[in-house]
């Protein structure tokens, strides 16, 4: 069932010009450190068994976001909020195929026991700390060389790499854009899939 | 003197005196080995300087300067350089010492010490000939050595991971049992192969990084002696980022030993910084590598930005297939399975005839990346694709004579940042679509294909 969505984009990506720049850089380089990032995280991201079971894993999550949501009443905010779930959703899945191995994967996973922790602290707490926390970061902001001022981009970006050190966030960002990518191919595929069949089954839409 | 023989380095052509790599590790030992009783602090230095072949070593190591080390190879590059000499050496000078002992706890070494040499004097031989024992794993080198044909040190580094690991967890004993003279003819046409190998391997371009013996993460022998004082302070270096192959070797080593190179500083700090700036440009590599659209970009701040443009392109790209599984999920209230089951390829009938699919299929496009992430602030509302569909249709048709034509997305991420919503056109020329573009041209979803706005 779920091959179906990766038959032509993991030839595809095995194609993709990266990929084929990939593979002698690979073996130039000595690194053992390095190799391992890219053959273990890249290809890891780009094996097939791996799609299919992010693939699996997502339909398995939607059908229950779905069901969750074909209780309630159908709002423009129900389809946002939808759509937050099913990314989070989404992500979840992503981290959990990641098998904890990189830091992303666990921020990405913790995230959610660290938001329901935050519901009940937000009733106690004031919001002076988000204050005196701003009011420090404008008076101390001293322009930082451009490319750490991007480091700190980028450490926003991931998730969990705010505080880490530059070399692990280079790999953090490899091992997740990596990861993204197979997201977004197996989230058109399924898409795809989805909004092809549903005009054969529902000719009448909404 | 030591800087003598790196002087001459330049002068010296490369002597291919090789018996066997095995040896130098062992020349190493009994080397340290001499060294220990008078003062294990100075190491190798006494030794050298009280080498009465010294003319040797100076002709050896110069050799090994001169010759061509790959930076990939960390350390086996300059250590091959090092060792093949150093074997020379020892075949010249012949069993003046008798057998080496090698460290027993350098369990990689073939060359086994039975002669119980006091720790300091074995960590500084496990200093020296760490990396060098990996070469000198007899027991797995002649088995590597008839299944390799091509000695370099690019195959050597990438035997190095597999073979030596086992290899080194070889009790000691085996090592001692080893004789150093019954190993060399063995690792003589072994040897014989690696300048073959270098010089004929990719790394054959670093050959005019002569200078640059080897990569930060490697020890050669000879740095020890030139850099003994160095050394110490990097006894506390950082221990992270430690080559695989001395990790699992040395239970002793647990921070990086760099080399200077010739004509740069030999300052501990200036050696911990440039081995900080070459782990983070080698991370950077593989971004660039990954990052399409990074290859024409230089310097760390530009590619920064490639990446994370490229970053936040992805996660709008997720936002917005969730919105659209969202919105296709609350569509569907039958089983998915039934639907993922069978292949589905829309025909381009449904897509002339059917205003519905139209606008289903319109949200299957996927050419349009980011477009659709700006779109669906723009129409959230599913309604209103019936309007759009028509104008969509010829834009369709459109996109999809345009699919063949999209064949570069070079400066297209720096426009992500820059992408107004309504410019459907620059949705064309968008860089990340080209991964699309191959997934539509081999996929089904050729025809499928439509204009996204019409999707929300």
């Amino acid at each position: 069932m779920v091959e179906s969505l990766f038959p032509s984009i993991e030839n595809t990506s095995e194609s993709s010009p990266e990929s084929r720049r990939k593979k002698p850089r690979i073996s130039e380089m000595a690194e053992i450190e390095s190799r391992r990032i890219n053959e273990e995280s890249l290809k890891r991201w780009k094996t097939n068994r791996v799609q299919q079971i992010y693939a699996s894993k997502l339909v398995e999550a939607l059908r229950r976001v779905r069901q969750r949501s074909s209780t309630s009443t159908e709002t423009d905010k129900v389809v946002s909020g939808a759509a937050r779930e099913i990314r989070e959703t989404a992500d979840r899945v992503l981290a959990a195929s990641a098998r904890g191995t990189t830091r992303w994967s666990r921020a990405i996973l913790a995230s959610r026991v660290r938001a329901k922790l935050k519901k009940h602290r937000k009733a106690k707490k004031s919001t002076g700390n988000c204050k005196s926390r701003k009011g420090v970061t404008e008076t101390n902001r001293i322009k930082l060389p451009a490319v750490e001022r991007k480091l700190k981009i980028l450490g926003r970006l991931v998730p969990g790499c705010r505080k880490v050190s530059v070399p692990n966030l280079l790999d953090e960002a490899t091992d997740y854009i990596a990861a993204l990518e197979m997201q977004v191919r197996a989230m058109e595929a399924l898409a795809e899939l989805l909004t092809a069949a549903a005009p054969r089954t529902t000719l009448t839409g909404t | 003197m030591e800087n003598e023989l790196f002087m001459n380095a330049g002068a010296s052509s490369h002597t291919p005196v090789m018996t066997s790599p095995s040896s130098s590790p062992a020349m190493l030992n009994w080397v340290s080995m001499e060294t220990q009783p008078v003062d294990p602090s100075l190491g190798c230095n006494l030794f050298w300087e009280k080498s009465t072949e010294q003319s040797i070593f100076h002709s050896a190591l110069s050799s090994l300067v001169s010759s061509p080390t790959p930076s990939n190879s960390n350390f086996s590059g300059g250590e091959n350089v090092v060792i093949r000499e150093l074997i020379g050496r020892l075949s010249n000078i012949g069993d003046i010492y008798g057998t080496p002992a090698s460290n027993g706890n350098v369990s990689g070494s073939c060359y086994a010490t039975p002669m119980s040499s006091p720790t300091p004097g074995r960590m500084m031989v496990t200093k020296t000939t760490m990396p060098i024992t990996e070469f000198s794993g007899d027991p797995g080198f002649a088995e590597r050595a008839a299944r390799f044909s091509c000695f370099g040190s690019r195959s050597f580094n990438g035997r190095t991971n597999s073979p030596f690991p086992i290899n080194n967890e070889q009790p000691v004993a085996t090592n001692e049992k080893m004789p150093r003279i019954s190993s060399s003819p063995v690792l003589k046409p072994l040897v014989s192969h690696v300048p073959a190998g270098e010089s004929s391997g990719e790394y054959s371009r670093k050959r005019k990084a002569k200078s640059k013996q080897n990569s930060p993460s490697t020890v050669s022998p000879s740095k020890e002696i030139e850099e003994k004082e160095d050394s110490d302070p990097k006894r506390c270096k950082k221990s992270e980022d430690n080559g695989d192959k001395t990790k699992s070797i040395d239970p002793y080593k647990d921070y990086i030993h760099v080399r200077a190179r010739r004509g740069q500083a030999t300052d501990s700090h200036s050696l911990a910084e440039r081995v900080r700036r070459e782990k983070i440009s080698e991370r950077m590599k593989l971004l660039q590598d990954l990052v399409p659209g990074c290859n024409k970009v230089t310097g760390k701040a530009l590619m920064l930005d490639e990446i994370i443009n490229y970053v936040q392109s992805l996660q709008r790209q997720v936002e917005f297939l969730s919105m659209k599984l969202s919105s296709v999920n609350t569509r569907l209230d039958f089983n998915m399975d039934a639907l993922l089951s069978k292949d589905i390829f829309p025909s381009s009938n449904n897509l002339m005839h059917h205003q519905h699919v139209l606008q289903l299929d319109s949200s299957a496009e996927t050419l349009l990346g980011d477009h659709h992430n700006n779109n669906l602030r723009l129409n959230p509302d599913i309604s209103c694709n019936n309007i759009i569909n028509p104008s969509e249709t010829s834009e369709t048709r459109s996109f999809i004579s345009h699919l063949p034509t999209l064949a570069h997305f070079t400066d297209s991420i720096s426009q992500y940042s820059t992408f107004s919503e309504d410019d459907l056109t620059s949705i064309i020329q968008m860089g990340f679509a080209q991964n699309r573009l191959h997934e539509l041209n081999h996929g089904s979803s050729k025809q499928v294909p439509s204009h996204m706005k019409a999707e929300l």
